[in-house]
This record gives C-alpha cells, structure tokens and sequence, in this order.
C-alpha cells in the first residue's frame, strides 16, 4: 500500500514537472519584423533583401501574358499556339473583367504596400546616411512605377498614399481620378530622383538598381501618355464621373511641354546614350549586352537560353526543342521602311521583299531562307520549322520572333545569353521627345532630328540630303506618322505598341484589321508566296482602357469599373 | 502441432518463430467443449460484456444508460476483409460515417473521413494516434462518437467527432491460439467511364475537332496517310495502335494475409499478442530483366502485444506495445504510379510504338516518357512506415478512501519514422525522323538519357509523441436506485513532427477533462462532461490558451417505468439526447506572428549575380484562435424481444462556427494575402436511422441489420462579397454546393445561336452547349451563375446480412450512397485535353456534328485551340456535365464452413473454419457509372476487386 501510493505521487511529480520544460516557446528561426528592420544592423542586410523583395514584383517582360508577349495582343504578332494563348482575348473581342489576362492589380498593389512598409520601417535600420536617402528613393520609385502599371491599364486608382492596411480597416475606397494619380506619381518621382544615384555612378554588382534617370524617363513616359489623345480631355465615355477616372476632363495641348522638358532633363544629364554604332548588330546588342548607354532600367535575370528555346524556329533541337511561341504578322513585316528609308511599299508576295530593308528587320524577326543556327529557317509548308503535324505549335504566319535572342547564325547549338527585359530605354525618350516636338507645333524639324538619330543607328542610309529617307520639309502629320511607324519598330515587342495604338486613340476602325500571314510553297528550289488572313482584331471603344478585375469589384464597393465591362 | 496449409516458405520461418515462443502455453491448453463454445461466441457472435457497453474516450459506458450518439463495429466482423486500412473496412457499417476511397494503390488509398460533415479524429486505446493501418485482429471494436457529451472531454479537438479503435485485450481463464490464412487474388474495377479509342477512330476524330475549331486539318492535323496507315495497322512502328492499359497492367495480382495470435490469461496476468503479415501485389506488369521489385505492391507487417497485470487485489497495470513495418514498392520515383495512371489516360494509341524496328524505346517530341519504360524500366522505390507505439498503465484501486474510487496513470510513447529509398533511373525513348538519302538506314532522334540506378535515401517525416495521463474515477451505486460514475483527468499529449528539411516545435495539448454520469433506476439518466484545455501555438505569446467545452446529456427509458412492465417483449425505449460545445484546433503553425521569408530573390550586377529577396509571409492574424461547434443530439433507442429486433433514430443539428476562412472580401487593395480569420459559421443537420433484426434456432440462424443517414449542411457566413444577384450567394446553400450555368442543351443551329442570349466573350457555333440567361439580360456572363445539381440531402446506406446454418455461415454487407452526383470532366472525360494531345474515349463518337445533333450526348469536338475552340464555352462547370452518382456496393460477401468439433477435436483442434470472402465483388449504380467502379472513375490506380480462400485454426 504504502508502497503504492509513493509511486502515485512519484508518477504525479513526473507529470508535473514534465510540463516545465519547454525550451522555445515560439520558434525562434523565424524571421521577424525587428530582423528585417534591425536597429543594430549597420549593413541593413536584410532591410534591404526586403527592398530586393519589391523589385521581385516588377513586370517580367518576356512572353509574359500567358507566355505570349503582350505585343501579341496587337497587330505585330500572334501566339503560334493556335488562338490558346490567353493573350489572344485582346485581339478575338472576347476582353472581360474576368477574363482580362495582364491584370496587375494584384501585383501592384503588393509593390504598393511592400515599398509602404519598407518606408516605414527603414528609419530604425543605422544605415549610411545617404544609403538610407537612396533606398528609400528606391522604395518611393517602386511605388510609383507600380502605379503607373495600374495607371497605363485602367485610369485612376485607389491612391492608398503611406497607408499600411490592416486586417480590421475599411478597404471599400473609391478610385482617385486620372489627374490625381498621375500628379502623385510625378511628384513622387520628382521626390525620388533626389536621392537616386545617377547610372554613370552605379556600381556594377548594383546594376539593375534603379538610377535617377529612371525617374526622369517615367515621369516622361507618364507625360506623354497624360498629353496623348485618350488622356487629354478624349474620354470617350458618357459618364462623366468615369471620364475623369480614366483621364484629364478637358483637352490641353500645352501637355506636350512637359514631355519634351522631361526628355530634355534626362538626355541633358548626358550619360545615356545611343551606342555608337549602326545597323542589325548594334541594335541586336542592346539587348544580349547588359551594360550599355541605352538601357536605362532592366529587368535582371540570370544568362540563359530562355529567349531561344521559348521563341526560336520550331525545327531546332539542340540543345533543346524551341518552341516558336511568337509569330510576327506580315502588317509588321510591311511596317518596315527601305534600307532608305523610304516606306516599303512591295508585294507581300514578293520572294525578295526582305532585300534593302530596314537592318532592324533582321534583328527582329526570323524569315523563311534566313540562317539560323548553321540552316537556313525552313517556314515553307512542310518545311522543318513549319511541320504540319498535328499537335505541333508551330508559325502562323511564316514568320518567328528574332528579337532579344543571341547572334546564332553559325553556331551549332545555344549558349547562354544576356536577357533582360528594357523597362525604359534612351531610345524611347528620343521617340517620346521626338513626338512632343513634332506635336507641341512649330518644332517639326527638332523633332526630326531626333528621329534621324534613331534611324542612323539602325543602320538606315543617310541619303544625299543626309535625312535618312525623312523628306525635307515634312508635314507636322506625316511626320507623326513617321515617328509612329518608327517607334512601333524601334520598341517592338517591348510592350509599347499594346499602350500606344490607345493612348494616340487610333480609332475603332483603324484598330479592327485583318492580320495576315505568308504561305510558302517550295517547288523544286522554288519558294511561291501567298498572303493569307490569319484572324481579324476587334476593337471597340471600351479596349481603350482595361477592366478592373472583376473579383475586386465585387469586394469594394466604392470601386467604379471602366465603361462598357460592368 | 501441424499447420494444414501450404503457405509460401518465407512466411513460414515467422509462423514458426512464433509459435516456438509460444509453445509452453500451447501445451497447457485444455480441449474443453466450454472453450469451443466461447471461441464461437468470440469469433462469430458478439460476446455479450462488450455487447452491453460502450467505448468511450475515456472509459466505457453501459449502452442502457448512455445518452451519447455512438454507433460500433466488432473486430469479428471485420477482421477478414482484405484490405489494410481499417477504415476501408468500415465504409458504411457505422451509422453517419462515410468513408471515400481515391485510389487501389496498396499503401497510397487516398481515403477520406466524412462523420456528419466533418473529420474524425482516430483514437487507438484511448489516445489520439494518427494511424489508419493496424492489424486486423488487432480490433476488438470500432466505435464512432458522434455528440457532444462524448467528445467534449476532448476539448479542442472534439468537434470532428472521433473513431475509436479498442484492441483486444487478454481473457480470464482462457488459453486461445488462432491461426488464419488467407490468400486470393485481386482484380481491378474499371477505372474509366468509357475506354480509349483506337488510333483510326481517335485520329478521324481529331481531324474533325480541327475542322470544328476553325483549324487546318493539312497544317495541324492527321494527313489521310497516317489515316490510312491507322487503319490497316500495316506498320505498327510507324502507325502504332497500342492498348496502353494491357500493356501496363495486369488482369489480377496476388493477396495474401497471414495472422497469429493468442489470448488468454489467469488471475495474475492476461495476455493478447498478435503477429500480422499482409503482402498485396501492385497491378503493374514487371519484367524478368529486373531482379528487383518494380510493381506497387505493398507488404506490412504488425506486431502487438498486450499484456495486462493484476499485481494485487488492489494494483493492476498494463502494458500495450505495437510494432509496425509498412512497405511500399513502386517502379521509378515515389508516387511514379500516379504518373503512370495520368499517362495512361492521357496517351493516345498512337502516339508511338512500344518499341521502334531496332527495339528500342519509342518516344516523340510530345511524349517522351515510355509508359512500359516507366513502369519497368525505371528503377523502383521503397517507401518504409516504422512504427513504435508503446502505452503504458498502472491502476490502484482507493475502495479504502472511498470505496469505488480508482486512480490511474496512463503514459505513452509514439515513434514513427518515414523513409525512401530511391534506387530509379532515367531511360532514353527513341523518334523514327526519317531516313539517311544515301544509305537508308533509319535516323533516329533520342529523348532523354539512359543513366544509372541511383541511391539516393531521405527521412520523408518523422513523428514522435508523447502522452501522458492521471485519472481518478468513482464509481457508486447509493440507496440501491442511484448509481452515479465519475471520471476526472489530466493529460498532456506532445507531439513533433518534422521532415528531412525542417523539424517543428512540438505542438502540445494538455487539459483537464471530467465525466459524470448519474441514473436513476437505469430510467432516467443524467450525463455531463467537459474538456478544459489548450494547445500551444497561439496567440499571444505561443504557450497554452486554455477553451472550456461543457456538455450534458439526459435520457429516459421508458421501458423501465412501472406500467411498462408487463411489457415483457419490450426491452429498451429510451428517449435521449446531449447539448455541448466542441472545439477544432488545427494546429496552424504559429499564424500569428508576422514573418518573414526569402521566397523572391532576383537577379542583380553586371554578372548576373542572385540577390536574395525577402517578402512578408502572408498577413498575421493576431487573433487566431480554435474554431467552435455546439452540437446537438436528440435520439431514440428501442429494443424488443430480447433485443433480436432493435431500431433507433437520431437527429442532430451542428452549428459550427468561428471556422478558419480566407474571408470573402478579401481585396486585394490590401496587397498581401488575408490569413484565415474565426468568421465562418456552417451548419450540419441530418437524420441516422438503424434497424436490426436476428433470430437464431438451434440449427439456422439469421440477421438483417440497416443503417442510413441523411446528411444536410448549410452555409450560414462566409463574408461574401457584393454578389449582384440573390442566387449567386453560397450562403443558405449547402456545403460544397456547385455552382455553374445552367445548360438548355446544346445549339443546333446558327438560328438557334441568333435567337439566344449572346454568351460573353465567345462566339458559339452549333453543337455548343446553350445556357440559360438566369438575368434575361441577353447575355451570358458571370451572373448567370448559380447553384447547380441537387439541394437534397445526400444519403448514406448500409445493410448487413447474416445466415448461418448448421456448420455454414453466409454474411453480406452492402453499402449504398444516394443523392450523389458526380461531375464528370478532365482527362479521363473530356476529348482532347493537354493543348489537344489528350485521349478520345468512346463516349466521344456520340459528339455533336451536323448528323447526329438530334442524339448527342457531347458537345461538338474541340483541340483546345483556334478560332472556334469550343472548349472555354463547353468546359465551363455547367449542368451539362452533372450525373447521378447513386450506387449499391456488395462490399463484402463471407461464406464459411465450421467444421464440425468432432472432426477437429480428434486432430486436437479447438476449432477450425474454412471461408472464402470477396471484397467489392458488385456495385449497381447509376446509368453513367455503369459497369464503372463508382468511386474511382477518373483514371487512377483502380479500386480492387479482392476474392480470398482462408482458414482459421484454433489451438
């Protein structure tokens, strides 16, 4: 008995003191706030891991909308995957609020709020003075650029300024006009620039970080948009609370300044610059190079093949399969101008239409007959790259998408490359000047100056007058034309074409055309060529702007959608 | 003694082993005719202690006086069916707990737990143990508790309700050793809705979904060539037609079980011990080449012994060890199987030969993984589940403080280790390109490599716990009417769990829990329990939140009243029923703490370097905490002539509520992800009905038992967004409910598409399917979404029948689900899925096109591609493709044949037995799912249908 009852009471003191010995209560390897923002840490190692952290948000580029390129959406190209690809509602009229497949709402509002927390919280970390100016005008540009991606896709915004939101705050607010929005972004990236390093100061293990010139082309990119037609005061919408939401209520030409002074602060600072230079390869390189004076931001990646077996020829196999995703349309094709500049005014049809045309067409895009990888580009029916077997993604239109890929002319098989997607490229802010001048009145031939720069360096011939194919004396509208032909070239399938063809709200009319493709026959060694349709875009005047999606709608009901998708 | 079987030799050594250890007690027993008639009683009758009591958490409680919502399962009933998981062995014999198979894959059965709408937590001996695998003859009963005043001791793991397993025990003044062998074959059920179809038939087909998606047959399509070729079948290399299943997989494969065990004991100690061996052989083909194992073939092996002492007339004490060794083969690396059975349905006939003219692996661009290379020239893996499961007890009655006072330590320790081993390779599949100009001979292009076996070995998981217990228990009977057990405990129950990568901090619950139970007379009964206790890892600071969770339960037997008396045949008409709040921890790790990681690095220098990114790890909720339901139970128990008719219906009504959701507004303006936060709130109600009837004779015997349940749910809050339209609304609906269009059939005419709603962002062509415009606003969009496909509740049915007749004895079980649908879509339905290089089945030829619109019963075809693809319109979840899901399965069918003691006792055999079982031998279902296994239709590894010879031989 006695016995007994002393293991009772020892099994009792066992239990009992089991439950004192809990070594870590919460688990300690758990990365916290006060880690990420340390007090201590001088470095501000993982502050700025954080910071890295917000620039992981930023737009990929690169067969990005449902693994097509955005500027398939357009009249450029279309997916090889037989009208799968996603990005194909921009161009079929089957665009909806729950459909739309370059929705960055998400995204952006993710960028909105890391960068709101990052700014938050820096002030504890003991950083270097003007390192902590620097990353906090890092954080301040993330958030405005990723207001712009909302801006550029649906009008105004909710404007959530500094505001961390937490579980139990109210998130049914109401859009912030047009005008609102884009004046928070200027300022912020007015407040930004401050404090950015200027890219000639960038480290080269930094590179990829944002330089001050990067502010300056966002702010000018933003302006030109602003004092495009679609913004400036040509809302096409009846409802008069939504027109504001998606631009300026009234027309003002004076916008136009702003473009050419933002363009002229930034090229006036004198570092970026086209490379010296001219012709297919030097335009090539802009890309497969990461350094050099035209890319002004990037978005970083690692050297790989990527590019090539994503979009190469589909009858290539070494190392691996290419898979053609991008065929390019023939309207493209035609888009480009003469060795002379003149515009190509040929046969679609025409076997040798590819001789004495703009170098930046073989830069571009890949040909039946072009060399490639040791062969020739086979896109004739039945030809290597053009199989005919079922299953297979293969071109529509004969053509493949060349551009951003390594030089593998000769070569026997891939090797790694430099891909990184241009954000904003010096080439641009001479299209975006060129384009003020020209339309601010009176400064044509300033704005043809600056044209004349971007053909040299694609290598089109200066001609007798030295005008590189632009007449003398050139209208204000034909030089519009111009410009606009050459910025389609120059920044294709950089997402530009996407936002440009709304923004200088081309009309309904001039937006639905049939897309066309080749079709090659061989015969013998002869090729026959003949054009055919290969689809119809349909646009309405509700694609000019993009449908908020439709699940964030419903759960904020302050939020107005764009006309025409409710 | 002699064993009268052949049994394969490697079993034998253990049977042997075993019985040399238990030789001194096989001496001693006696071949009396009372042990005979006992070991009839255990095996094939209830014994009636058990019969007349309860498995509770805790402790266990008559069935006349109880007042909670119980339903049981003996071990005998059970014990023969081949299968490996108990549960699998249970699907519908229990009252309101449904059972749901996903796979045949021995080891990998995919099952899931529904008991009145939620999971079940699974006690073994009292102590919660995430183990569905144990031996078969381990099991003395399975009971499922369903109420509160059952689960609330349970505390904040009650709410799923619980299935508790009893192992057997050692007998007073018995001495049994039982022998059983079993072994059969298995045979699949047909895992398909309709099979795949020839390569001719699949290629015309596919030409015409390209026609039909506004495609090119001559750019993308089969050139009449290959059409040509498809249907001599002249060239297989070149046109290859190849029944990929048959090649794959074979016709039946082996089962066999193995069990010995011996029960018994004296005044001092009593002893259960218990050797286990089950083999099931995988479905796969394998190859002589292999001198391993590469079929997914499963082999376990249980040990148990329990032992229990009474060291004085006042200390007992016992002590409860299971071993457990589970194999699992399969060919490649882990889990390969399942991609097996995703390339078997997803691989047309022709996609390419099994091998090429030189004999080597055929392959091509889009297929390149070899379904036969897969399956035998891949390697293998083993998977090895080690258990160790070891409780402990020692009891010391205190009748000298009070008499009927009792306390009790309980201590437990779990270990369970999960490890692969992966000796797999790769394989090289070959293409036929064409042929040399000048010499040829055939080139050939080479996908993948062929490389060596490796050896590679992980720790998969590792789970440890501990358990430790004080209890005292009273028990009295006063003034002769009043009886009145008490029950007041402590526990702690501590458990890691890890992976080779990461080990978490121990995830504890400890509590108080208390039970009383008062009865008047056994006629009018009160009841109430309680669980007070906590788990770790919450807010605020990770130690013990504590949550309080009372019940009560009342009952009156009417049976017991004085004017019913003289109703003789009336044994039990009891009205009772138990109100309570149960709780749910799920165990979130540590939610509330806002974390950091490293998820999002990039790329930054000019040399490309990587950079690490580091993002919030979702939004913290620092208010997380348990989810809650009150539960209530309302039932009736009757019992008639001598208890051989019984019948007893019970109502319940769950409200569950502070349920962990991802909240329905959760915009995304607040640019991370919402947690989950404590705001839905469900209800489940339904009806459980059993009914039995017995009648025995001195010669013939027989039983017919029925159970059915009727299960309904609600969905009360779930923070819905600003749904346009009433019937968009989830809430009021059913759990789970569908939602999609409703389909009118299918356009069979431009006219047809003109003169209806316009379906947003598609242009329909004929042979599409039609839906209706729920909002009559002349378009098909996003608000014509609501609630498809049955609102009744749905139906749970079992039936269990039972004949003996001298010697003979016949037993069924027949399982039903009623009010099922079925959503019929996805690789193994639809044509053509995977960018169009997806099977055609059968059902297909019945599509739509031009000539058979009056009789199709399937949209016009699509690759998925082009202009027309029809497959945004037609694969939207709709009406269409809603089936009745209803069924019957003969689950288990028995036939034995006792032979007569006579015979046995002069080979001195207690008792010996012979049967033959099957298992899923017949299912009558609904027309779709006809001839179809109405559980796994999709595809996977099938369901088996399992047929044994056995023999019991008792010592």
């Amino acid at each position: 008995m006695r016995r007994n009852t002393y293991l009772l009471i020892l099994i009792s003191l066992l239990l009992g003191s089991s439950c004192k010995k809990r070594f870590e209560i919460e688990p300690e390897e758990r990365i916290l706030t006060s880690d990420v923002f340390d007090p201590k840490d001088v470095a501000g190692v993982l502050a700025l891991q954080y910071l890295y952290g917000i620039y992981s948000y930023l737009p990929t580029g690169f067969n990005r909308v449902g693994g097509d390129y955005l500027d398939a959406g357009t009249d450029d190209a279309v997916s090889s995957v037989a009208s799968g690809g996603s990005v194909n509602t921009f161009t079929n009229g089957q665009l909806t609020a729950l459909n739309y497949p370059d929705n960055s709402w998400e995204n952006s509002y993710t960028m909105i709020r890391n960068s709101n927390v990052f700014l938050k919280n820096i002030g504890v970390v003991p950083l270097d003075v003007n390192i902590k100016k620097r990353v906090i005008a890092e954080a301040r540009f993330l958030r405005a650029f990723a207001y712009f991606e909302l801006l550029k896709r649906y009008g105004g915004v909710p404007l959530v300024q500094d505001t961390i939101f937490k579980l139990e705050d109210n998130l049914n607010i109401p859009r912030n006009t047009f005008a609102e929005c884009t004046e928070y972004i200027i300022s912020e990236c007015d407040v930004s620039a401050i404090d950015l390093p200027l890219g000639s100061t960038i480290a080269s293990g930094e590179f990829g970080r944002i330089p001050r010139e990067a502010a300056l082309a966002l702010k000018c990119r933003l302006y030109l948009y602003a004092a495009s037609p679609l913004f400036n005061g040509g809302g096409f919408e009846s409802n008069s609370q939504i027109r504001v939401l998606t631009g300026y209520a009234t027309a003002d030409p004076t916008r136009w300044q702003k473009v050419i002074d933002a363009a002229k602060t930034l090229i006036d600072v004198g570092f970026y610059k086209l490379p010296t230079g001219s012709g297919t390869a030097t335009y090539s390189s802009v890309f497969t190079t990461k350094v050099n004076t035209d890319i002004i931001l990037s978005r970083q990646s690692g050297n790989s093949t990527s590019i090539e077996t994503t979009n190469a020829p589909v009858g290539y196999v070494a190392p691996a399969a290419s898979n053609g995703r991008t065929s390019p349309t023939q309207n493209f094709v035609n888009a480009f101008p003469n060795l002379d500049g003149s515009p190509y005014t040929g046969s679609s049809t025409d076997t040798n239409q590819y001789k004495n045309r703009d170098p930046r067409l073989n830069a571009i895009i890949f040909y039946n007959g072009v060399r490639w990888l040791n062969r020739p580009v086979e896109t004739f029916e039945g030809g290597l790259d053009k199989p005919n077997a079922p299953y297979k993604i293969q071109t529509q239109t004969s053509y493949y998408l060349r551009k951003f890929m390594g030089d593998f002319t000769t070569s026997t098989s891939y090797s790694n490359q430099s891909h990184n997607f241009p954000y904003f490229r010096f080439a641009e802010v001479l299209l975006n000047y060129a384009e003020g001048l020209n339309e601010i009145g009176g400064r044509t031939e300033e704005a043809v100056t600056q044209l004349i720069s971007i053909r040299r360096r694609a290598g089109i011939t200066a001609g007798t007058n030295n005008r590189y194919g632009i007449p003398s004396g050139i209208s204000q509208s034909a030089l519009r034309d111009l410009i606009r032909n050459d910025r389609r070239i120059e920044l294709a399938f950089e997402e530009h074409r996407f936002w440009d063809i709304r923004r200088w709200k081309l009309t309904p009319a001039d937006l639905s055309t049939n897309l066309k493709g080749l079709t090659i026959d061989k015969t013998g060694t002869v090729f026959t060529f003949s054009e055919k349709t290969i689809g119809t875009t349909f646009f309405q005047e509700k694609y000019y702007h993009m449908p908020i999606p439709y699940s964030e709608i419903i759960k904020n009901n302050q939020l107005i959608q764009n006309e025409g998708y409710e | 003694m002699n064993i009268y079987f052949t049994s394969p030799p490697r079993y034998l050594f253990l049977c042997a082993s075993c019985l040399a250890l238990l030789s001194h007690e096989v001496k001693a027993v006696t071949h009396s005719k009372w042990a005979l008639s006992q070991f009839q009683k255990d095996l094939f009758q209830e014994d009636s202690a058990a019969n007349n009591s309860v498995d509770l958490i805790y402790f266990r409680s008559k069935k006349s006086t109880t007042t909670t919502s119980s339903s049981v399962v003996k071990g005998a009933d059970i014990a023969r069916t081949p299968v490996v998981p108990f549960p699998l062995a249970i699907t519908g014999r229990l009252a309101g707990l449904q059972v749901s198979q996903g796979s045949g894959q021995p080891l990998n059965e995919g099952f899931s737990f529904n008991l009145r709408g939620q999971a079940p937590l699974v006690l073994i001996d009292g102590i919660p143990r995430n183990l569905t695998e144990i031996g078969n003859d381990e099991i003395e009963s399975i009971t499922v508790l369903k109420d509160a005043v059952s689960t609330a001791m349970l505390g904040i793991r009650g709410s799923g309700g619980a299935i508790v397993v009893t192992t057997k025990k050692g007998l007073e003044n018995s001495q049994q050793i039982n022998f059983t062998s079993q072994f059969g074959t298995q045979r699949p059920t047909k895992n398909l809705i309709t099979q795949p179809l020839d390569s001719y038939q699949y290629a015309t087909l596919y030409n015409e979904a390209l026609g039909n998606d506004g495609l090119s047959v001559l750019s993308n399509g089969f050139s009449p060539q290959t059409l040509a070729g498809y249907q001599d079948g002249s060239d297989p290399f070149k046109y290859p037609n190849v029944n990929w299943q048959d090649e794959v997989l074979r016709k039946s494969s082996s089962y066999s079980r193995y069990n010995l065990n011996t029960r018994g004991g004296g005044k001092f100690a009593k002893y259960f011990v218990n050797l286990e061996h089950t083999n099931q052989e995988g479905i796969f083909k394998t190859d002589e080449i292999n001198k391993y194992n590469t079929n997914a073939s499963g082999k376990n092996y249980f040990m148990r012994s329990n032992l229990d002492m009474q060291i004085n007339d006042k200390l007992s004490a016992g002590i409860y060890i299971q071993g457990r060794i589970l194999n699992r083969n399969e060919p490649g690396v882990r889990f390969s199987s399942n991609n097996i059975f995703s390339a078997l349905t997803n691989t047309p006939r022709g996609a390419y030969p099994i091998f090429n003219a030189d004999n080597s692996y055929g392959g091509s661009s889009l297929y390149q993984n070899n379904i036969v290379a897969q399956s035998i020239s891949s390697g293998y893996s083993v998977f090895y589940n080690r258990t160790v499961l070891s409780d402990f007890n020692i009891k010391r009655t205190l009748n000298e403080i009070l008499p009927g006072l009792w306390v009790k330590a309980r201590a437990s320790f779990f270990s369970n280790l999960g490890e692969n081993i992966v000796r797999n390779k790769t394989f090289a599949t070959f293409e036929h390109v064409g042929s040399n100009p000048t010499t040829g001979a055939a080139i050939y292009r080479q996908y993948g490599t062929t490389s060596q076996t490796s050896n590679t070995n992980f720790v998969d998981f590792q789970n440890r716990s501990d358990f430790q217990e004080l209890s005292f228990g009273y028990s009295t009977k006063f003034k002769k009417n009043h009886a009145f057990n008490g029950l007041l405990l402590a526990n702690r129950d501590n458990l890691i769990s890890g992976t080779n990568i990461t080990s978490n901090l121990p995830y504890t619950i400890q509590g108080i829990s208390g039970h009383g139970d008062y009865n008047f007379k056994e006629k009018y009964m009160f009841e109430f329990s309680f669980g007070w206790n906590g788990a770790n890892r919450n807010p605020p600071d990770g130690k013990f939140n504590y949550g309080f969770f009372p019940a009560v339960g009342l009952g009156w037997d009417i049976s017991k009243e004085e004017f019913m008396q003289k109703s003789v045949w009336i044994n039990q008409l009891k009205l009772y029923g138990s109100y309570g709040k149960t709780g749910r921890d799920n165990g979130d790790y540590f939610t509330y703490i806002q974390s950091f990681n490293t998820t999002r690095g990039i790329t930054l220098g000019s040399t490309a370097g990587g950079a690490t990114g580091r993002v919030e790890t979702g939004l913290a909720n620092p208010n997380t905490t348990w989810e809650k339901a009150d539960k209530l139970n309302i039932g009736f128990k009757s019992a008639f002539l001598n208890e051989s008719l019984s019948f007893s219906v019970e109502y319940y009504s769950n409200s569950l509520y502070d349920l962990k959701i991802t909240r329905g507004n959760n915009s995304s303006l607040l640019g991370i992800d919402f947690p989950t936060e404590n705001i839905g709130k469900e209800r489940y109600r339904g009806v459980e009905t059993e009914l039995f009837w017995s009648k025995q004779t001195k010669k013939l015997g027989y039983s017919i038992g029925i159970n059915a349940s009727f299960q309904n749910s609600k969905s009360i809050f779930s923070d819905e967004p600003n749904l346009k339209y009433d019937y968009m609304e989830r809430t009021g609906k059913r759990i789970g409910q569908r939602f999609g269009y409703t389909a009118e059939g299918l356009y069979q005419s431009q006219a047809d598409i003109d003169n209806s709603s316009k379906i947003e962002g598609y242009k329909p062509q004929p042979g599409d399917i039609k839906y209706k415009d729920l909002n009559d606003d002349g378009l098909i969009n996003q608000f014509d979404i609501n609630a498809i496909g049955t609102t009744k509740p749905l139906i749970l049915t079992g039936m269990q029948l039972g004949l003996n007749f001298k010697g003979f004895n016949l037993s069924a079980f027949l399982q039903g689900i009623f009010n099922r649908e079925i959503y019929l879509s996805g690789d193994s339905y639809f044509a053509f899925q995977n960018s169009g290089r997806g099977q055609a089945f059968e059902h297909h030829q019945n599509r739509w096109t031009s000539a058979t619109a009056a009789t199709a019963t399937y949209p016009r075809l699509s690759t998925g591609a082009g202009p027309n693809n029809g497959n945004p319109n037609n694969q939207a979840v709709s009406s269409f493709w809603l089936s009745k899901g209803n069924y019957v399965r003969v689950k288990y069918l028995e036939f034995g044949y006792t032979v007569p003691g006579s015979i046995t006792n002069k080979i001195k055999l207690k008792n010996t037995r012979l049967f033959i079982n099957a298992l899923n031998p017949l299912s009558f279902n609904s027309k779709t799912l006809k001839d179809v296994d109405p559980e796994e239709f999709t595809g996977a590894y099938p369901i088996q249908k399992v047929y044994t010879l056995g023999l019991t031989i008792q010592l």
